[in-house]
């Protein structure tokens, strides 16, 4: 599904990554953790794109595309989806507009036809049940006055919605209690597939109960420094970061 | 020129889906009956031509659909040349209307218009009145005046599009009680274009209130000037009024400047004002983008939703031919 190979990134002139090399097979579950300021989110931000970070060597390789070449719209477009760690208020544009303009966006890139407004919004009618939530948040503009909760379910609902191939989803469990946490994981869980892989970056075990990792990786000063099984996430609640530095 | 080819000419502008009164000028002369259907009855008011455009709505009357007032250029002048238009608009008491002010010009000389505009609201009126500025190749002078009588409301909608150079000045009179003024506006400019706007409120009289909200953009090398002031006489006391501009550049070579003030010699009053100049949100577009959205329509999008307050206050009617001028418009809603 995607090969992470030599990928080095900065941030102005602060080396961030420095040297990340990473395989996610298709169907794969795989939990990125690791201290605070270790390149979690700028991880994130590198594979979908943002172009306030800048790479400077390796390469990611996606569906057999070097995604590098891309730009971030159309990494969404191959099937690559960011949950992001803050989603973005957007005022005055609407919800299920967003939605729409992006799931078109998206099938319009693969040459299918727009689908019509009654089809899309029962589909949306019927994602939005599995995140519990309310058809008025569809009418609402794009994050604005939501808690951080709803902005996070929201991010679940435009996946669930946008069907992505990889999804990359980060630190979606912060801020969240446990009721949210359990209606995210739901969402997660309910789009595990053969044909589907997640990438988990997340600071603490908790979320890992209720979305099972295939694997894990601990990432500090911008590489990967251990790798393991799902009972390496059990290890570091117990001991920290600190005996792998 | 005959009839039916100015019949032909105008076509574009008029109304879709609304019906409305029109009365057409070409070069400055008023052309009785050019659509019987849509000519305004006697019953409700008058347009004469005599040192000025009148347009009298009689006291008491609810003028049923919009009049539009549509000012058609066709002779060439030689560049540069000036053509002067004074309008009067007079509603009688407790009356309402609607009135479009609209300018076309269909040739190519560079003109220079200068247009004074004059409404005056009788006790208990009500007016809306739009002016639609698209006019390219045309040097634009105009003043507006409005003068408002006891209880009565005028609410102005001004959309300003394209490639234009304008000037224009706007004078809100308070002088009577209770009276309520709206002025909105949006201007969309492109190309090289020029505007200066200056708005000046002046709350004479005691209870009255007024609102001014405008929003601006600009790309290209354009430029804006906008200039609010509000003053609050002695005596006017519980005094309302709001003056808003919200601006967006979607260049950096644009320019708009914003200067709003307040001068208040009265207590007893709430007054405010705001102006913002800025640019996209660079986090908006990245999160637009992150979903599949391209570059350019991620830019419509927050665009469109820059001016959205402005356009979902306008008459419907409005909205449509906003919604046509509007350069960055072409995705629905």
């Amino acid at each position: 599904m995607i090969t992470i190979k030599n990928l080095h990134a900065n941030i102005g002139d602060k080396e961030i990554l420095r040297g990340i090399n990473l395989t996610v097979n298709a169907g794969e579950v795989h939990a990125i953790m690791g201290p605070n300021g270790s390149g979690k989110s700028t991880l994130a931000n590198v594979l979908a794109g943002n172009s306030a970070y800048q790479v400077t060597q390796g390469e990611i390789i996606f569906d057999g595309i070097n995604l590098l070449d891309l730009p971030c719209h159309e990494r969404a477009t191959l099937g690559l989806f960011l949950a992001f760690q803050y989603p973005v208020e957007i005022p005055g544009v609407n919800n299920l507009y967003f939605l729409k303009a992006a799931f078109n966006a998206i099938r319009k890139y693969h040459k299918q036809p727009e689908m019509d407004a009654f089809d899309f919004m029962a589909l949306v009618k019927e994602r939005s049940k599995i995140v519990q939530m309310d058809e008025d948040f569809l009418q609402r503009e794009v994050n604005v006055g939501f808690s951080g909760g709803e902005k996070k379910r929201n991010e679940i609902l435009q996946m669930l919605v946008l069907q992505p191939k990889l999804a990359i989803l980060d630190e979606t469990d912060s801020g969240l209690d446990i009721d949210a946490l359990q209606i995210i994981s739901n969402g997660v869980n309910s789009m595990r597939s053969k044909e589907r892989s997640f990438l988990l970056v997340t600071h603490y075990q908790r979320l890992l109960d209720y979305i099972v990792p295939d694997y894990v990786h601990v990432l500090a000063h911008g590489q990967i420094i251990k790798s393991g099984g799902k009972e390496l996430a059990l290890e570091l609640e117990e001991k920290g970061y600190g005996w792998l530095e | 020129m005959k009839k039916s080819e100015i019949q032909k000419l105008i076509t574009p502008y008029l109304l879709r889906n609304t019906e409305s009164y029109v009365v057409v000028f070409v070069d400055g002369i008023v052309i009785a009956d050019l659509i019987p259907e849509q000519t305004l009855p006697q019953t409700l008011g008058s347009v004469s031509l005599s040192q000025q455009t009148c347009l009298t709505i009689k006291q008491g009357v609810f003028v049923p659909r919009p009049i539009h007032l549509l000012f058609v250029t066709t002779q060439n002048h030689a560049n540069d040349a000036a053509k002067h238009y004074q309008n009067k608009i007079i509603v009688g008491a407790g009356s309402e209307v609607g009135v479009i002010e609209e300018h076309v010009v269909l040739n190519d000389a560079v003109q220079c218009h200068n247009i004074t505009t004059h409404i005056h609201a009788k006790n208990k009126a009500k007016v809306v009145y739009s002016k639609i500025f698209n006019v390219t190749r045309a040097k634009q002078e105009a003043h507006l005046q409005l003068s408002l009588d006891a209880e009565s409301n005028i609410t102005t909608n001004h959309l300003i599009f394209g490639e234009v150079e304008l000037q224009e000045k706007i004078t809100v009179q308070l002088a009577h009680e209770r009276a309520l003024c709206v002025n909105n506006g949006l201007y969309d400019l492109a190309g090289n274009s020029k505007l200066f706007l200056d708005i000046a409120i002046w709350h004479i009289a005691n209870d009255c209130e007024s609102k001014v909200f405008f929003k601006g953009i600009a790309t290209d090398v354009a430029q804006a000037n906008f200039s609010g002031q509000i003053t609050v006489r002695e005596g006017a006391l519980r005094t309302k009024a709001r003056l808003d501009n919200k601006n967006l550049l979607l260049q950096d070579t644009a320019r708009i400047v914003s200067s709003p003030a307040l001068e208040i010699y009265a207590d007893d009053v709430q007054c405010s004002h705001g102006a913002t100049v800025g640019q996209l949100d660079a986090q908006a577009l990245w999160y637009l983008q992150s979903r599949g959205i391209d570059a350019d329509m991620a830019k419509q999008m927050l665009t469109q939703a820059f001016v959205h307050e402005i356009i979902y206050a306008l008459p419907k009617f409005l909205q449509e031919k906003t919604a046509h001028n509007m350069h960055f418009y072409p995705v629905a809603r």
